[in-house]
């Protein structure tokens, strides 16, 4: 924004009189963070958190030594704001402190300011999106009659979360009556960035010829309201999580690091503005290349840089936290958990497509907005009498469906 | 299609080599990062469908190979303590699960290597992970790939030296959950695909069935796995997963991988449950073979080493252990064939012949309990050509060979029952081969009792069966000739006993029937003719042999007489002038007479039975033969004998054979002897007879037959002549051959003509020597014309 | 193979079945090699694979039992069929060493002497007698084993920058003789 800022002031043909430089506290022991710039390029800034204050100094240096600058007064600014790409003439600005570093007067030679932003309040993590950005920064300006000398400088804010205190697993049981049922498990509902998704998929009932499971990370970022609401479904990342065709009673683990990948924390309605969901999409492929997909919402947060070295809750260093506990599944032959027993099986004539179903093709609708059935009583369920949440019915003679992911 | 997997092959081998050369490189670089994701390249071509299980291998020991130079790459940077555990997340970045999970093991190896304490949870977290392929082929080699990894580095403890780095029990889970894991898998591929593919895809499981059992093989070379370890957790963890696959392809070859890789001791102590095992085996599996190769081991472990205290106590009951669990599963599976049945017991006879060579009582007990098997199943006849009768055979034919010696074999009080279960072919294979190996081994049989036995045995050779048999008459004299022979060998030192044997043994002849006992009699009676002779070489110690060789020969008597009733006059003829000749030299107690009688009835069956005159020619012949050898006589037995003989041979049919006849009863008048063992040499009688001969011979129509009976005429002359029958002269001989030179030339000139002018001259030829020579033994040839 | 690797010796009998390797670092003019000895099971039924190990070896070990002519009188096959499977490139001068193990056993069969011709009259091939119970003989046939492999290997290797493997597989008996603990 620098750069584009001195294109408009050279445009226009006024040279600038003097450079304004914003030196933040503490640059040499404060973190960067990166960010994506709106054309997709990474930037890296000053990272602060929530409450931090933001001191540092602002030097002006005149041009021509021996020169004047004459102002209006000089301030600076800190300023959160949110701006959507289809509106770009409205900045939302839900943050702005001002603090006056001189009055109008004559400056004679380069000047330093201090300044200090006591304890403020970031309430939202810096984000760039598809459709919307939010960004903090600090705005110097040199107030002139005819054009002011303005500077801004970028920081990256992050929202820590302390553990949340409700935690459940995900653990749910999906299927296509009478053809496939499985029942996954995820270890938590809630993960932060650096955290590892541990789980896994039983299955209950195999009847269709299964290649390969996987499972995605969609991101779903939401902007505006009403009837100018934008839905932008981005895949993260596809992880294949298994090979080949299962059978009944087994059981296929999950394990996905998300420190690798590009991530933030899950946002809901910032400022009325947009939201910012994750979703875990566990899509299984059969030999015809059909697709079978379920969603489950999972929040994602970010945990305290500091918690998260000190390793509050591994007990060795050494003692890797991202094994799969050895409970495994069914061993050898034994049976496999059976939940509820047997699905009771039922002719598609006398149930109408909806007993169980729960499963979706590739071909249905987006992603439902559910993220109710969490409960972990619910694969109890005794299965037809009480349907499981909805799905969209495949049809005998339904196409094999177009990959929307792709 | 074999083009095909090859091209398939190169290429993906192409690749692999093209990925590791740029791996290599980027190792030595240091860049591990680079290094890793071309590993993962390389990888990939290990997801493939395409490739067969055999091609699959090579592709996947082409890239073990390659993963081997990562492995000890990272090993050299890890072991000074670079933290492993960043490199253990990061190669679960990788997106693909194949390419992920062999990277994973490869670093976890590094882990373990490095951090023993982690040892225990990285193992159960390399098999957990691997749930993650089930495609069968894939997952086959991946956990494989796991296996060989991990070989060196399993814990082999029992008290943990650190308690996270395991001990012995942690290996056995991993090895035991990873084996579940394979075999579900090999088991899988059973059932996936299309039906008509079956045959390939049995085919590519047992080429599979390699990866399954590596699990057993390094279950075994855990060398803190003890024999109670052994029992309670390693046997009964693999069987309790063998048996529930139900599948019989890995049922069969994983039993048999557990005889294969553990040890005979062992086996030896856990055979009760795995003979339990198989009796719960899916009916395809051949449960027969697996307990066969169990048993052969055994039996071969407990013969090289008897020395060891503890093994013989297991050792002296493994055949009661067998035996019982045998059945038992052949009270299981109602489905077995009888020739598993069969074969099964076969292997309980070799077990107790090599365990315990003298426990006769073991076999004889497998030879019940086959007997009984098959009155259970009914089966009253087995046919030669099925394959019941030949497991049978084999079940039978193994005490025979083994012991080498049918007296053993007549132990066996089982045998002779059980071979009635044979159809007659079978039976009679039985009986040629246990009688041959008495021949080779030349066993006698020594008491009457084994005689009897062995006999009773043997009875399909001895006499006709319910079932009618057409049988090659070749064939038929070859096997009784056999038996024959056999006779010989029915033999005891003990004359008496001997005399019992004959008995008993011809008690079972006679049922033979005519066709046989010209075979079987003969040499009864030739025995006891033996056993005459041997009672007059022992008659200082035994008072009794006089009445003793009366009684046998009584008995050669009878058993001749029923030859003669057989019809086989000719044979009896020579069997009762045997027996004249016999008691001639035995004389015992009234010998002349029993002579009398035996001579007697030779000739009673030349006049009564002897219809052809050639025959009759040579029972002459014979006969005479034997009264010149006979000096037993008195003048009041012999004359009769001798007139008769000279009037049959006169009453020949053909003139030839009269001419020939007389002749040879000449012989009798001049060789013939008295009691006192005197030559009657009486001249005249024997001239009498040639002149009827030159008589007789002048009455011949044929001129060839005349002259040939004139040349033989002349030589009984000459032989008389030089034996000193003053009544024969010059003169005789001269005019004989003065009329032959006269017949001769006007024969025709056949082959014949020619062999009586070769007989002349030969005559010639001899009397000319005679007449030469100067040392004449008295007999002169003066005035001899040639 | 264990009693040169591990310094282990067995007396229980365990089959091999399939193939399975060890490996040991060796020092060969004065250079650290990594020796791959593969064990393979001599009886065919239990290579439902096939022989895939056998490509890329340097040296192959024939290991008879001077205790059972069976196992000697096997030599030739094992010789031609790992020539006819690995077909390396030039099978007339592949470097061969044959063992003849369990010299502590008192019920020897093959004589040195027979032994001795057999391998003359096959291109020379390397003889030793070893106890692997005992640990007769057994590390210097190892070291033999290592230079022959190591010629070999260097003049087919393509990537010479890399430490140095060789590939070694041993034959073992076939059924009926009992276990070559090598």
């Amino acid at each position: 924004m620098e750069y584009g800022l001195n294109a408009f002031q050279s445009f226009f043909g006024f040279g600038q009189s003097a450079d304004i430089e914003i030196v933040l506290d503490g640059t040499e022991n404060r973190p960067l963070a990166e960010i994506k710039t709106e054309d997709g390029k990474k930037e890296r800034h000053l990272l602060y958190y929530d409450g931090e204050s933001v001191a540092g100094k602002v030097n002006i240096k005149l041009k021509k030594t021996g020169s004047k600058l004459e102002h209006q007064g000089i301030k600076i600014e800190f300023i959160g704001q949110i701006e959507l790409y289809y509106d770009r003439g409205n900045h939302h600005e839900f943050t702005s402190l001002v603090k006056e570093l001189a009055r109008p007067g004559e400056l004679i030679q380069n000047t330093i300011y201090n300044f200090d932003f006591q304890n403020v309040e970031k309430p939202f993590e810096s984000y760039t999106g598809c459709n919307v950005r939010l960004r903090y920064l600090l705005r110097v300006t040199v107030v002139r009659r005819l054009s002011d000398i303005v500077k801004e400088q970028d920081i990256v804010v992050h929202t820590l979360s302390s553990y949340p205190e409700m935690n459940s697993s995900i653990k749910m049981e999906v299927g296509i009556e009478d053809c496939l049922h499985i029942e996954f498990e995820y270890n938590k509902s809630k993960y932060h960035l650096k955290d590892v998704i541990v789980g896994k998929i039983y299955f209950l009932l195999v009847r269709i010829k299964l290649k390969h499971m996987e499972i995605a990370i969609i991101k779903r970022e939401t902007t505006g309201s009403g009837p100018n609401t934008f839905v932008e479904n981005d895949t993260i990342v596809k992880y294949e999580i298994m090979d080949g065709a299962p059978v009944r009673g087994e059981s296929i683990p999950i394990r996905v690091f998300l420190g690798c990948y590009d991530l933030t924390p899950t946002m809901k309605d910032i400022n009325k503005k947009f939201s910012v969901k994750y979703f875990l999409n566990l899509v299984l492929m059969d030999e015809e290349d059909r697709r079978y997909f379920k969603q489950q919402e999972i929040t994602l947060w970010r945990k305290g840089e500091k918690s998260y070295k000190g390793g509050g809750q591994s007990a060795s260093p050494h003692q890797p936290t991202h094994l799969v506990a050895g409970e495994g599944g069914p061993k050898g032959t034994e049976s496999p958990r059976t939940i509820g027993g047997e699905p009771t099986l039922h002719s598609p004539s006398d149930l109408p497509s909806s007993a169980f179903e729960d499963l979706q093709r590739e071909d249905s609708s987006p992603v439902q907005q559910d993220t109710s059935p969490t409960s972990p009583d619910a694969p109890e369920t005794v299965l037809g009498n009480d349907p499981p949440p909805p799905l969209i019915p495949e049809t005998k003679n339904q196409i094999p469906v177009v990959d929307s992911e792709e | 299609m074999v083009e095909q997997q090859e091209k398939l092959l190169q290429e993906a081998l192409g690749i692999v080599r093209e990925q590791a050369l740029g791996m290599k490189l980027n190792l030595d670089k240091g860049k591990l990062m680079d290094a890793l994701k071309q590993a993962s390249v390389m990888l990939s071509e290990l997801r493939t469908s395409l490739l067969s299980p055999k091609s699959y291998y090579e592709l996947y020991m082409a890239i073990s190979d390659e993963l081997r130079h990562l492995e000890l790459y990272l090993f050299d940077e890890y072991k000074k303590g670079r933290k492993v555990a960043d490199l253990y997340e990061v190669v679960q970045y990788f997106g693909n699960i194949v390419p992920r999970l062999y990277l994973l093991i490869t670093v976890g190896l590094i882990y373990m290597k490095t951090n023993p304490s982690l040892k225990q949870a990285l193992l159960r977290d390399l098999v957990e992970m691997c749930r993650g392929v089930q495609h069968p082929l894939r997952g086959l080699f991946l956990r494989n790939y796991l296996l060989q990894c991990v070989r060196n580095i399993l814990p082999d403890v029992i008290e943990p030296t650190e308690p996270s780095e395991g001990t012995v029990k942690d290996s056995i889970d991993f090895i035991l959950m990873n084996f579940a894991e394979m075999n579900k898998l090999w088991v899988r591929m059973q059932h996936q695909g299309h039906s008509r593919d079956k045959e390939k895809r049995e085919k590519e499981r047992e080429e599979l069935r390699l990866l399954v059992g590596t699990n057993l093989v390094r279950l075994s070379q855990l060398e803190s796995i003890n024999l109670d370890k052994y029992c309670k957790l390693v046997l009964p963890g693999i069987l309790e997963q063998v048996v529930s696959c139900k599948d019989a392809i890995a049922q069969e070859y994983l039993m048999e991988c557990i005889i294969q890789v553990f040890p005979d001791e062992f086996h030896l102590t856990t055979l009760n449950p795995f003979l339990k095992s198989c009796a719960e085996l899916q009916t395809g599996v051949n449960v027969k073979n697996v307990v066969i190769s169990l048993v052969d081991r055994l039996a071969s472990y407990s013969q090289n080493c008897h020395q060891d205290e503890t093994s013989t106590q297991e050792i002296s009951q493994l055949f009661d252990i067998f035996s019982d669990q045998v059945s038992s599963i052949i009270q299981c599976r109602t489905d077995m064939p009888p020739e598993d049945i069969v074969s099964l017991q076969v292997s309980l006879v070799n077990l107790a012949l090599k365990c315990y060579p003298e426990r006769v009582d073991y076999v004889d007990k497998v030879l019940l309990t086959t007997s009984l098997i098959f009155e259970r199943l009914q089966l009253t006849c087995v046919e030669h050509t099925s394959a019941v009768s030949r497991q049978l055979n084999r079940l039978l034919s193994i005490p025979v060979q083994q012991y080498n010696n049918i007296l053993t074999v007549l132990k066996l009080t089982q045998f002779t029952p059980l071979l009635s279960v044979f159809d007659l072919t079978g039976r009679k294979a039985m009986a040629t081969s246990v009688v041959n190996n008495a021949l080779a081994n030349n066993t006698m049989v020594p008491t009457p009792d084994q005689v009897e036995t062995i006999l009773g045995m043997i009875s399909a050779l001895i006499c006709d069966q319910e079932e009618q048999q057409e049988q090659d008459p070749e064939d038929f004299a070859e096997e009784q000739g056999l038996l024959g022979r056999f006779i010989h060998h029915l033999k005891s030192e003990v004359p008496d006993e001997q005399f019992l044997i004959l008995v008993g043994a011809r008690k079972h002849f006679m049922t033979g029937g005519d066709k046989r006992i010209r075979y079987t009699l003969p040499p009864i009676v030739f025995q006891a003719y033996q056993l005459a002779f041997k009672y007059s070489q022992i008659r200082d110690q035994d008072d009794m042999w006089d009445k003793k060789c009366g009684k046998i020969l009584q008995f050669c008597h009878q058993t001749i007489m029923a030859l003669v009733k057989a019809e086989y006059a000719d044979l009896a003829l020579r069997l009762f002038l045997h027996g004249t000749l016999a008691i001639g030299q035995i004389r015992f107690t009234n010998y002349e007479t029993i002579a009398y009688e035996f001579l007697s009835q030779a000739f009673t069956l030349y006049e009564d039975e002897i219809c052809d005159s050639k025959s009759q020619l040579g029972a002459i012949t014979l006969i005479v033969g034997t009264f010149e050898r006979l000096a037993c006589f008195s003048e009041e037995n012999s004359e009769p004998v001798m007139t008769q003989c000279a009037l049959a041979a006169s009453k020949l049919l053909k003139k030839p054979d009269q001419c020939r006849g007389v002749c040879v009863c000449a012989h009798l008048f001049w060789s013939g002897k008295s009691q006192a063992g005197q030559e009657l040499k009486d001249g005249k009688r024997v001239l009498d007879c040639l002149k009827k001969g030159v008589r007789i011979a002048h009455q011949c129509m044929d001129p060839s037959v005349q002259t040939q009976l004139f040349v033989e005429l002349l030589n009984h002359y000459v032989y008389f002549y030089e034996k000193g029958n003053a009544l024969i002269t010059v003169s005789m001989l001269n005019q004989l051959i003065s009329k032959i030179r006269e017949e001769l030339p006007n024969l025709d000139s056949t082959e014949e003509t020619e062999q009586i002018g070769k007989h002349l001259s030969n005559t010639i030829e001899h009397l000319r020597n005679r007449s030469e020579s100067t040392e004449a033994d008295g007999v002169s040839y003066d005035g001899l014309t040639l | 193979m264990n009693q040169y690797v591990n310094k282990k010796f067995s007396n229980q009998y365990k089959a091999t079945i399939g193939a399975d390797f060890l490996t040991k670092e060796v020092v060969v003019d004065d250079r650290i090699v990594t020796m791959q000895i593969w064990d393979t099971a001599g009886q065919e039924r239990f290579q439902s694979l096939g022989v895939a190990f056998y490509r890329g070896a340097d040296c192959c070990v024939l290991v008879f039992d001077v205790s059972a002519p069976n196992t000697f009188k096997s030599l030739d096959s094992w010789r031609d069929e790992f020539l006819i499977q690995a077909s390396p490139r030039d099978p007339e001068n592949f470097p061969f060493v044959v063992l003849g193990n369990k010299l502590d056993l008192d019920t020897r069969a093959v004589s040195s002497k027979r032994a001795q011709q057999w391998c003359q009259s096959n291109n020379n091939i390397p003889y030793y007698e070893t106890s692997a119970k005992e640990a007769i003989n057994v590390e210097q046939a190892f070291q033999t084993i290592a230079k022959n492999a190591l010629a070999q290997e260097s003049d087919t290797s393509l990537y010479n920058d890399f430490p140095d493997q060789i590939k070694l597989t041993g034959d073992q008996k076939p059924a009926g003789g009992d276990q070559c603990a090598c």
